[in-house]
């Protein structure tokens, strides 16, 4: 059987190529999206005498890494909780960082915008000391309006087909119907994609499958579109 | 160190001999002369196992009372510590002095129960003897339940006689003036020790003890437990090691006459279902209802509980306010209004799991009514023993079975009880002279009963341990070695391990570099403590709750709390579905806060909360027994009204294939549509099979890239694939094959998925998780976590944590029983392979066709398994 690790998206004119990594690629603009890194929740843990390994931070940050090695961006947009709170930012953390930034400067050009999240709001004054421009939702870009929680779309972009909202904040999964398995996935709600974290040390919350035309679930480097049922017939109609 | 000076003769060095007459009292004892003109005075005769502990408990010995019913055991633990106290009431040493005054005398005795129901009725009876006999003592119960001043009251002075459950107890002990305040105890006394047994619970009481031991190392132990098929392993594990006290196994009394009959349908599915609720005997179970004074309807699940009462209620609207329903899920209040209610004889009838298998016996109830099979033999003694406890009154037991072949499931217990009450005489005779005699000489028959196997090592008590004694007072690594190697759990703990143990709660782990700002406890100088108080204050907070799963309240929107509910049940629900719960039907409003919201509602109920627990798997003895009852039928020998009543299945089962023989394996191939089916009977529980099913499934993927869809059932388990199989005999026993038996399996598919759950208690022990304690403050939200995070984390970049292979050992243990897993493929490597090509299911395969339907274990990848999905949405949608 035969794994895809990229689904293209189609909404309007809007294209966008979603990944098993769990970001998001506009060719058009050349940015990357990804949402929900809460990078520097293994510190907070930590601190809490809650043993979350350093690891968890790296491999985010190499998953990263390799995107933006492939795909040179000319762009990242965050869309919010890019790090997990004051309480993340340690001495091992603050050192991890300095040299993630460092080796970003000498590997490319690229511009860094956070979608501020609620958990950014509480580390401001730590993130304005990185080389990022943070942004507060809702923020047009291009064909997009970007925000952290889906509520913090303006009405007016919900009848227009062609913006499309994208979020994070909720970490939407999916329960399969045949064994339980909780699957992280992009949902497509209405006009607002909404993205997994992009961490794996992150909760899953069930999606309301009322709201939702599609998601596209990610297993294992795996990623594939179902349409629930109750909006079977209009999508099968839409992708024929 | 013995600062009390007690009278009691284990401080002399004369101790007597073991071939006494242990019924007779002790000479020149007071105190017993009082008790028992007490007895009297109730116009009661003390049972002679009673005398038995009271005279263990003066010669300082450790005691196991078990008996599989009957009552008064409460007092033959009692008695002990109160003959004591009436021998010399004067003795200093009872006395705490306040200003020169006799104060309350200390803590003296520590009553250690599993459920905090029970210790209301504990209280009652101990009190009420105390006070009878004019006896100075103070009795106070301390659980999760009791309110903040009275836990407040008791660390500075405790009653003398606490009734606790283990995980109250811990929590004293994890105060440094737990050493001032235990040090005068006498007797520990463990209630329903068999319920612990074999729990990560059991541990945890096992670590308590060895912590009294320290502090008080003159207390003796008595453990009360059902009689299990390892008893004496359960008195071991009790005493724990190398505290050099002598101990014994006492038997309580047992003549009470069981009589047990079952509830014939009057007309037998031809295809017995699996999972039905039984529904059709109501109107039978009403009759019975009926005719008894008071009935206990036990069920197997929290489900079926509902279910019946609803059903009871719907066919007999007249019954409203005088049955009742009663399960482990419900608000404690109102559990309590019904075992009020029950015990003043108000009721009929109560609908009840086997949350009112323990615990004081009603004496109204005169019948006891079991739906659905009990699983095992022990469980249907203790379940009949809760009713007829009037004088001269036998226990009656009325089996309602669920589908037809459960009446085999009776008939194999009826025949295990038969074997049973010969072999109790064989027990009386050898014990307690020559213990030993029983376990050579009668292993065969005493072994129908049930073990309880006790936990060894697990590491996730032993962080949890090691920290709350570093809360209590620094320790060194010796110290705790020393302390820790007294329980039976750890006696053969390596240093390995331990070490691996403090590294975790002082590092994190075993890499140093992976948690650079973990702190948990502090090692200074070769001494553990935790100094940090925000580390106490959590770990008091999550040691209190009981290791389970993990549950959301079920609240009104007006506040009113009516019980709780598996969290992994109620996320699944949407708000707008209807349930059934506490004999309501309710719908879900909202999830808020942790806590489910619900609206009594008029709507048909679309769900019934499934909980977790209750789904046991058959006991091995009572599987073993089938197989012998089913060989019976095949030879045409067939007994008692169960069997009679299942001659036209075994003839059909027997046209159509046949009835599974000793000795044989048998396997069913067929078709349904365009799947190939195959059924396997082993008859070794649920667990094993599904155990099996995973098995099975992997090594066909591995060999031949099929993909199979298992079920499985107590009897035997089936896989399907749409790609045509044709096995032969040896092909079949290629599959059972018991090399690599483990790698395999934690290889099959669902592995993984299970040891994650698994993790979720291991995670919740060991402090990596906060549970939702209703009503508690959590941390905050930028720390919550779920095991699953925790699992995956470790896996991917801390795989040697030990708490990890700890769940996989537990995975196969547990959910696959692997031992009983091994003998069964050993007997089936011993079997010879009988293939039989029915045309269709077999009223044995029904079931499990039926099950295949509910639950399915694929192997497919994601996109077949959505495009499955898919499929069917448009077939349903057309």
């Amino acid at each position: 059987m035969a794994t895809t690790a990229t689904q293209l998206l189609k909404y309007g004119s809007i294209e966008l190529e979603l990944h098993a990594e769990k970001s998001a690629w506009h060719a058009g603009t050349e940015t990357l999206f990804c949402s929900d890194l809460h990078w520097g929740k293994e510190a907070t843990f930590q601190r809490a005498s809650l043993p979350v390994p350093v690891q968890s931070l790296d491999s985010i940050l190499n998953r990263l890494s390799a995107l933006l090695e492939r795909l040179r961006p000319k762009r990242v947009i965050v869309l919010g909780d890019m790090v997990h709170g004051t309480s993340s930012f340690s001495d091992t953390f603050r050192e991890t960082m300095r040299q993630f930034w460092e080796k970003r400067s000498r590997e490319s050009e690229c511009s860094w915008i956070l979608v501020e999240g609620n958990h950014d709001r509480r580390a401001k004054s730590e993130l304005q000391r990185w080389p990022i421009r943070i942004v507060r939702p809702p923020w047009r870009f291009e064909d997009f309006v970007c925000v952290h929680d889906p509520m913090e779309l303006p009405t007016f972009a919900a009848s227009q087909l062609d913006f499309l909202g994208l979020a994070g904040h909720l970490h939407p999964a999916f329960s399969m119907p045949d064994n339980g398995e909780k699957l992280a996935c992009f949902a497509l709600q209405r006009n607002v994609l909404v993205f997994p974290a992009f961490s794996d040390f992150t909760g899953r919350n069930l999606i309301d499958l009322k709201e939702t035309q599609s998601v596209f679930l990610i297993r294992q480097g795996e990623i594939a579109r179902y349409s629930p049922a109750t909006t079977l017939k209009s999508q099968t109609h839409a992708s024929s | 160190m013995n600062r009390t000076k007690s009278s009691r003769s284990k401080m002399t060095s004369e101790r007597r001999p073991l071939d006494d007459d242990l019924g007779q009292r002790p000479a020149n004892s007071q105190g017993i002369e009082k008790l028992e003109s007490w007895f009297s005075r109730q116009s009661w005769s003390p049972f002679s196992f009673q005398r038995e502990c009271w005279a263990s408990y003066l010669a300082g010995e450790d005691t196991l009372l078990h008996s599989s019913t009957g009552s008064g055991k409460t007092l033959a633990a009692w008695g002990g510590p109160l003959a004591e106290f009436l021998n010399d009431p004067d003795e200093q040493s009872h006395w705490t002095r306040k200003r020169g005054k006799p104060a309350v005398p200390p803590l003296t005795v520590l009553w250690i129960t599993p459920l905090r129901s029970l210790s209301a009725d504990t209280e009652s009876t101990l009190t009420q003897t105390v006070e009878d006999l004019q006896i100075p003592w103070t009795i106070q119960r301390r659980t999760g339940d009791s309110s903040a001043s009275v836990k407040a009251s008791q660390r500075k002075q405790l009653p003398t006689a606490l009734i606790t459950t283990p995980e109250s107890l811990l929590l004293l002990l994890s105060y440094p003036e737990s050493k001032v305040n235990f040090q005068y105890l006498k007797a520990v006394v463990v209630d329903e020790w068999h319920e612990l047994l074999g729990t990560k619970r059991g541990v945890q009481t096992e670590l308590a003890l060895a912590r009294l031991n320290k502090i008080a190392s003159q207390a003796t132990r008595c453990g009360l437990s059902a009689t299990l098929g390892n008893t004496q392993q359960a008195l071991e594990v009790l005493s724990g090691v190398g505290r050099n006290r002598r101990s014994r196994c006492v038997r309580g009394e047992s003549s009470k006459k069981i009589e047990i009959r079952s509830c014939i349908p009057k007309q037998v599915d031809r295809f017995p279902w699996a999972g039905h609720l039984g529904l059709t005997m109501v109107s039978q179970v009403i009759e019975a209802v009926e005719a008894a004074r008071s009935t206990l309807v036990f069920t197997n699940t929290r489900n079926q509980t509902e279910q019946w009462y609803r059903q009871l209620l719907h066919a007999r609207p007249d019954w409203s306010g005088i049955i009742a329903l009663h399960h482990g899920s419900l608000d404690s209040e109102v559990r309590r209004w019904v075992e009020d209610a029950l015990r003043d004889g108000k009721l009929k009838c109560v609908v009840c799991t086997s949350s009112l298998d323990l615990g004081v016996d009603y004496s109204a109830v005169d019948q006891v009514i079991q739906v659905g099979s009990p699983k095992g033999v022990a469980r249907l003694l203790q379940r009949a023993g809760r009713s007829g406890h009037s004088p001269g009154e036998a226990s009656k037991l009325l089996f309602v079975p669920t589908h037809a072949f459960e009446l085999i499931e009776l008939s194999a217990a009826r025949t295990i009880m038969a074997n049973l009450s010969s072999t109790v005489d064989l027990v009386k005779r050898s014990e307690p002279n020559e213990p030993s005699l029983i376990s050579e000489n009668a292993t065969t028959k005493v072994s129908v009963l049930e073990s309880k196997d006790p936990i060894l090592n697990p590491l996730d008590c032993l962080t949890q341990h090691a920290i709350t004694l570093a809360l209590a007072d620094a320790y060194t690594r010796q110290e705790l070695m020393d302390e820790i190697k007294q329980t039976f759990a750890y006696k053969d703990l390596v240093d390995e391990d331990l070490d691996w143990a403090l590294r975790y709660i002082v590092h994190g782990g075993d890499s140093l570099a992976a948690y650079p700002d973990f702190h948990r406890v502090t090692l200074e100088e070769g001494r553990y403590q935790v100094t940090n108080a925000r580390v106490a204050r959590m770990h008091r907070m999550a040691m209190g709750t009981i290791a389970g799963d993990i549950v959301m309240q079920v609240k009104y929107a007006s506040g009113k709390t009516l019980g709780t509910v598996e969290e992994s049940y109620i996320t699944r629900l949407k708000p707008g579905d209807c349930f059934q719960f506490a004999g309501k039907t309710l719908e879900l409003m909202m999830i808020r806060e942790g806590a489910a919201i619900v609206k009594k509602t008029n709507k048909q109920p679309n769900t019934t909360p499934r909980w977790g627990g209750g789904r046991m798997p058959l006991s091995s003895q009572l599987a073993a027994e089938i197989r012998e009852q089913l060989d019976k039928a095949a030879r045409g020998v067939i007994q008692g009204e169960e069997m009679e009543c299942l001659k036209p299945i075994f003839e059909l089962q027997e046209k159509r294939s046949m009835i599974p023989r000793q000795g044989i394996l048998l396997v069913e191939s067929f078709r349904i549509k365009k799947d190939f089916c195959f059924c396997i009977y082993p008859f070794e529980g649920r667990l094993v099979h599904e155990g099996l099913g995973a098995l099975v499934s992997w090594r066909f993927a591995e060999s031949r890239g099929i993909t199979l869809s298992i079920a499985a059932n107590d009897y035997g388990f089936m896989f399907q694939s749409k790609e045509e199989i044709v096995l032969d005999q040896q092909e079949v026993s290629g599959l059972f094959e018991a090399d690599y038996l483990v790698e395999h399996l934690l290889k099959s598919m669902n592995a993984t998925e299970l040891a994650k759950r698994q993790f979720r208690e291991i995670a919740r022990i060991a402090g990596l998780v906060h549970p939702g304690i209703p009503g508690q403050t959590k941390p905050g939200r930028h720390l919550q976590a779920s095991a699953n995070m925790f699992y995956d984390a470790f896996r991917q970049f801390d795989p040697t944590n030990k708490l990890l292979a700890q769940a996989d050992r537990e995975l196969l243990d547990n959910q696959f029983e692997i031992n009983r897993m091994r003998q069964a493929l050993e007997r089936i490597a011993q079997s010879s392979i009988q293939i039989s090509k029915p045309g269709g299911p077999t009223p044995l395969a029904f079931p499990l066709v039926v099950e295949q339907l509910r639950q399915r274990l694929s192997s497919d990848s994601l996109e077949d398994r959505i495009r499955k999905l898919q499929t069917q949405l448009e077939v349903e949608s057309r």
